[in-house]
């Protein structure tokens, strides 16, 4: 995105002020609205479409194989692929995003989520296509949170085949088998909510001001910006630096690093409540 | 969150489209499956009184539909239900098809499509006779989509299961009608023999009833109760103790046989011991055992089983007893005192592992035998048995006509006796009769039937054929209306066209050779000629030899009616006195035999063959001949050796028989087999078609003539349909006998006359058996080579794709490559053949069925089955009269020991070809008998006090008897020893 002096001069001066000014007058750490809906993927266990107002929009659907486990890897379990319209598969966005991504769930889903059998358990393969960003944008993990956000709600949406043979196979083989009542799928995620998907927001970094969910100018002017966890209702790793723009770019203080985990901390619960309210107002198609 | 509501979406008027949701579980994996389900209004109700749907009937891209329920159904005066229609349930179609399909009850029946789906899952057998019976104009069965019609489709309700979401769609139906009838006052009634379905169809307030109750209010109700089928709720046994282990759940048995712990295959049980059953399992050398009932577990012979094995102290070794029936009156309880413990799979694959090594092991003492037990049964293999009741169970004193439960005892020695109930059980004694399996609950001791119909009486000559023929599994009911509509239209009036250069290209194709004098020599009597043959010689010294085929293929095409019941059928069946063709005898008898003295159209091969008949080139061509004579074996004999006889044809005749000769010889030094099987034909006395006598089939040199013609005809169409088709053509094999078979033969002949078969080449084992000869005794070498013949392997049809060249070897034969060509009127192998040399002559291109593998691989499958089921129905009827002939006359005669047990031996008597069991507890009560096995030989002392000595392949004499057997009722030979 091209900003003029002038321009740059007073997003600069609004955002970096003790008293942050935003351009859509949105609090610091106010969300732009979002629009989302689950489950109308047909053939995938759990689907989610976001919509930001800026025109980025991204699918998400988890489909679940059972397969025969070797280790008690939760990774071995879980695929996970970003794809982002326009993008070559190697791009160092793409790679990253999905490697982000995985690492992330791995720390949040415990085995037993997937487990079938002694020797059979679900393996999840997760799919994120960024149908469209906005066009000014210079760097891609700006679109990160959007990506993270249908992640969540597809698997928040996820419901697996219900097993009907039993579960203690150690020492005589069965073969899985499965009721064939679509109904009768249980949630991945049941609905209490200790047990969740993780999400990661993007913070943009204005003088001594941390924004969350940045707006195409303000990732233009943001000297410095970050990404932070939040799992297990509360925020944590991986929180990571992340260059927002390749013109102005200062350095980190202990102090912003601390305050995006307390901003983070104080707003992940509310975001939480919010897709989960999507997710249960959505009925399924199928 | 609420189930998933269907939405509908009208796509056009009278087109509405809704999704159905639900997980497929295949193989361990469950995937979820969206379907779209489309439903349509203008589905017609078939009845003909209805004005409503009238217009509905159109002629839908060429088949035409119409009102198939009459106007005027049958009306009930009983409970004030006059005329009705009848919709059935699952259940019922499943357990009452027999009475579905009898001439006196079900006319104008509805079957949901639900139904018809649900029977088709559950078993094909009954599906495709239902599907038979909707075609029949008589029965009125109508069809009706229910699932695809917008008035009677429901969707699934959340967390109903798939059972009661059919049970719901199929009272929809039932309801549907009852309203849409209302105008013309036929009403509806639902039969169903599920409780709760009952319950919940009455509380919807439809007609509906349980077939019992159908039954009962009918007229003719008595004769029909006998008919329906055996319900668990019948027999108030819930709660006596279970007689059998259950089997194991599904997941357990596929994940089982997954990982290789449990094994799958089809059992068969012994004809000698109905407690013995074996099954040949890819990973051991040798087939497993499975002894005593409660391992058999509830299987009958022929059924696809998942076999556990049984942990090591419980092998046993197979019995050298005889085991029937009779000696089982306290039914031998299996042990088993310790209670069952989970094995792990780990253990369970040593212990194949120790299997393999027992069964290899060299040291026959000590053998045992791996021994394994049946936990699950994945495809039963029933069909309708004959029997008879047995006089043991039927209370006499009894002359109610209540009904009550009576054993069946089936003609086939290794099943077990059936229950049925019938209230006619006094009539029906000593007669024979067909029943049908229904059940066998793990709380009963033996399967629960239902009765069918009846034969005719014990002994009575029809029945008996009748019997025979159900028993083997042989299709001989007349020809369908469909299968005839197939033939030429001018029927025996039909002749080869006058004008061969009419327009039409395939005539255009056919060689003429009307000029060759062809002639046929043949069986006395035979009527469906389908090979001729001529000779002549060259200008250059080498022969010109043709063999004719009758062209069946002509008149057979692929695809049609005629063709699909030929393919069924398989081959023709040859009883005693009847045959039981395979096409109808139109073509058989007339149109393809190559009858003389008139044109008809046949595929010929052409050899130009040396002096010493070696083949100089070959050529194939579809041709019209002529035939000058059709000779009888020893009239063409005779003529031939009679030296006034100098015309042409006696001369093509006579070089004939010098190239089969000379053929036979080069096949001889190959190492052809020449073995025999004990042929005997019965003459039957001509007027009252009783038997009269029994003769032993000889050979004569024209018979050998033939043959040899139609062996080198065989191998040369094998040769280049195989060229043309490497992955699809229809071939014969017969695979070398592996060396276990001979061992015992060997053993036997090695301890008892120092003689040796050997097995190294067809080559060696022909000499070794030539050299099998005892000087003292002439048929000696013929009952070697009759034992030798039961140990080989038998020979199959394949398609060429599935084995590599080698394997393609025809051991008997010794040659690389062969197949059945010549004898396409009672051979479904050979029209198979035909089609593909003229695919590969360029005469016409092959039908798909023809060359696609899989296809293929299942019409194979067929025609091997049906060929063995032809020979034990051809050996079992000769057998039978055989056993009439031996009614009217005993005598003693000559017989040979060829298998000796510790409790009796069994005798081959050559003069009639029948072998029999003599049992040692009629010779002898003491029971001072010594068997040795070692050396084949039993020592025991008779009633007179006289020691006798019993060893493999003595001569000994035997009275020749026939008896009755009380408990299946049929005749055997009984032999005493003198």
């Amino acid at each position: 995105m091209v900003l003029s002096t002038t321009e740059r001069y007073y997003l600069l001066e609004c955002l970096s002020g003790s008293k942050v000014i935003r351009a859509d007058a949105r609090r610091v750490d106010q969300f732009r609205p979002v629009e989302a809906t689950c489950s109308f993927l047909p053939n995938s266990n759990g689907s989610s479409r976001v919509r930001l107002p800026d025109g980025s929009e991204c699918i998400a659907s988890v489909k679940a194989k059972v397969v025969k486990v070797e280790s008690s890897e939760v990774t071995d379990l879980l695929n996970v692929e970003v794809d982002i319209n326009g993008q070559r598969d190697d791009a160092e966005a793409v790679v990253s995003f999905s490697s982000i991504l995985k690492e992330s769930l791995a720390q949040c889903i415990p085995e037993s989520l997937l487990k079938l059998t002694e020797k059979y358990a679900f393996e999840l393969s997760i799919d994120a296509i960024v149908i469209s960003y906005p066009s000014g944008i210079s760097s891609f993990y700006s679109i990160l949170t959007l990506v993270s956000m249908a992640v969540y709600l597809a698997l928040k949406s996820t419901s697996l085949p219900l097993l009907t043979s039993t579960t203690e196979d150690a020492e005589v083989e069965e073969e899985p088998t499965f009721s064939d009542d679509w109904d009768l799928a249980k949630l991945l995620f049941p609905k209490d909510r200790l047990l969740a998907p993780p999400l990661l927001f993007v913070l943009a970094m204005v003088g001594p001001n941390l924004l969350l969910d940045p707006s195409v100018e303000e990732l233009e002017v943001a000297e410095n910006g970050l990404f932070v966890g939040f799992a297990s209702n509360k925020a944590g790793a991986p929180i990571r630096s992340i260059s927002l723009n390749s013109t102005n770019n200062k350095g980190l203080s202990t102090n912003h690093i601390l305050d995006a985990v307390s901003t983070v901390d104080s707003v992940g619960g509310s975001v939480l409540k919010a897709l989960n309210s999507i997710v249960e107002n959505s009925t399924s198609e199928f | 969150m609420e189930g998933a509501v269907a939405k509908r979406k009208v796509l056009s008027s009278g087109l509405t489209v809704s999704q159905k949701v639900f997980v497929r579980s295949r193989n361990g994996n469950a995937s979820k499956i969206v379907r779209e389900h489309y439903l349509r209004d203008d589905i017609p109700c078939f009845s003909q009184a209805c004005t409503q749907c009238s217009e509905l009937y159109q002629s839908d891209n060429g088949t035409v539909i119409s009102a198939v329920l009459s106007e005027s159904p049958s009306s009930l005066q009983s409970s004030n239900i006059g005329r009705h229609y009848v919709l059935l349930d699952t259940n019922v179609v499943l357990g009452a098809i027999d009475l579905l399909e009898s001439d006196s009850v079900f006319f104008d029946v509805v079957i949901p499509q639900t139904v018809l789906n649900e029977v088709r899952n559950k078993s094909l057998p009954i599906y495709t006779r239902l599907r038979a019976l909707c075609k029949s104009d008589d029965k009125r069965i109508a069809v009706f989509h229910n699932e695809f019609s917008s008035s009677t489709f429901v969707s699934r309700r959340s967390a109903e299961t798939i059972n009661d979401y059919n049970d719901r769609l199929i009272r929809t139906t039932a309801s549907f009608y009852s309203d849409h009838l209302k105008s013309t006052g036929i009403k509806m009634i639902y039969i169903t023999n599920d409780k709760n379905n009952l319950e919940l169809a009455l509380a919807e307030s439809l007609d509906a009833m349980s077939l019992e109750a159908y039954i009962g209010l009918l007229p003719n109700s008595q004769e029909l109760l006998d008919l329906l089928p055996t319900l668990r709720t019948d027999f108030s046994r819930s709660g006596t103790k279970l007689k059998f282990p259950d089997y194991y759940s599904t997941s357990r048995l596929l994940g089982g046989i997954k990982n290789g712990t449990l094994y799958q295959g089809i059992i068969n049980i012994s004809s000698y011991n109905s407690l013995e059953g074996s099954i040949s399992v890819s990973s051991l050398p040798k087939p497993l055992l499975i002894l005593g009932s409660e391992n058999l577990n509830r299987s009958f012979s022929g059924d696809t089983v998942v076999i556990e094995m049984l942990p090591r102290d419980k092998w046993k070794k197979p019995s050298n007893d005889i085991v029937d029936e009779e000696t089982l009156g306290s039914s031998e309880n299996a042990d088993n005192d310790d209670p069952e413990s989970v094995i792990s799979d780990r253990e369970r694959r040593l212990l194949t592992q120790e299997a393999v090594k027992a069964q290899t092991s060299g040291n026959d003492d000590d053998r045992v035998f791996p021994t394994g037990k049946v936990v699950g049964i994945s495809k039963r293999s029933w069909r309708s048995y004959v029997g008879q009741i047995s006089a043991r169970s039927v209370d006499k004193t009894q002359s109610s006509n209540a009904t009550r439960s009576v054993f069946v005892i089936l003609m086939d020695r290794s099943l077990p006796k059936v229950r049925i109930r019938t209230g006619r059980a006094k009539d029906l004694v000593g007669k024979r009769i067909v029943v049908s399996v229904d059940s066998w609950p793990a709380n009963m001791s033996h399967p629960e039937g239902h009765y069918v119909r009846t034969l005719g009486d014990v002994e009575d000559k029809d029945a008996e054929q009748e019997a025979l023929l159900l028993e083997h599994d042989v299709e001989y009911r007349p020809f369908s209306k469909n299968v005839l509509e197939c033939l030429p239209k001018e029927g025996h009036d039909w002749k080869v066209p006058e004008d061969l250069n009419n327009g039409d290209p395939q005539l255009a194709k056919r060689k003429d050779l009307r000029h060759k004098l062809i002639c046929s020599i043949d069986p006395p009597g035979c009527v469906d000629i389908d090979d001729a043959l001529h000779a002549e010689k060259l200008p250059n010294g080498n022969f010109e030899v043709g063999v004719h085929i009758a062209d069946v293929s002509h008149f057979v095409k692929a695809n049609t009616a005629i063709d699909q019941e030929g393919a069924s059928r398989g081959t023709s069946v040859y009883l005693v006195d009847k045959r039981i063709d395979m096409l109808p005898m139109l073509l058989g008898t007339d149109l393809c035999s190559l009858k003389p003295y008139v044109d008809r159209f046949a595929f010929s091969v052409l050899w130009e063959l040396d002096q010493d008949a070696n083949i100089v080139n070959v050529s194939f061509t579809k041709s019209i001949i002529k035939s000058r004579e059709a000779f009888a074996y020893e009239q063409a004999q005779n003529r031939i050796d009679d030296e006034s006889q100098k015309d042409d044809l006696t001369k093509g005749m006579r070089y004939l028989l010098a190239l089969s000769k000379k053929l036979k010889q080069k096949r001889m030094d190959a190492g052809a087999l020449n073995l025999s099987s004990p042929e005997v034909k019965v003459h039957m006395d001509s007027e009252t078609s009783d038997p009269g006598e029994v003769e032993i089939k000889k050979l004569l040199d024209t018979n050998s003539l033939v043959e040899e013609f139609m062996l080198l005809a065989n191998i040369s169409v094998a040769r280049k349909i195989f060229d043309a088709f490497p992955q699809v053509a229809m071939l014969r094999r017969h695979a070398s006998p592996p060396q276990a078979n001979f061992e015992q033969l060997n053993e036997m002949l090695r301890v008892r006359k120092n003689m040796a078969v050997s097995l190294e080449s067809s080559k060696a084992l022909a000499d070794s058996l030539d050299r099998c000869v005892d000087p003292n005794d002439a048929y000696f070498n013929t009952l070697i080579r009759i034992m030798a013949t039961r140990c080989m392997m038998s020979a199959e049809y394949f398609a060429s794709g599935n084995y590599s060249y080698n394997d393609f070897r025809h051991y008997g034969l010794a040659v690389d490559i062969y197949t059945h060509f010549t004898s396409p009127i009672r051979r479904y192998c050979d029209v198979v053949a035909h089609r593909q040399l003229a695919a590969a002559i360029n005469y016409e291109p092959l039908s798909i069925i023809h060359r696609d593998k899989t296809k293929m691989d299942l019409v194979v499958k067929n025609i091997n089955k049906r060929h063995r089921n032809a020979q034990f129905a051809g050996r079992a009827s000769i057998e039978y009269y055989v056993g009439q002939v031996m009614k009217n006359a005993e005598s003693l005669e000559e017989g040979y020991v060829i298998k000796v047990f510790s409790n009796g031996f069994v005798v081959l008597v050559p003069k009639f070809g029948v072998e029999s069991l003599i049992k040692l507890n009629t010779l002898t009560q003491s029971g001072a008998a010594k068997f040795d096995e070692e050396n084949f030989k039993l020592t025991f002392t008779t009633e007179a006090g006289e020691e006798r000595e019993i060893a493999v392949f003595d001569r000994i004499k035997v009275q020749v008897k026939s008896v009755l057997d009380e408990m299946t009722s049929k005749r055997k030979t009984q032999l005493v020893l003198v």
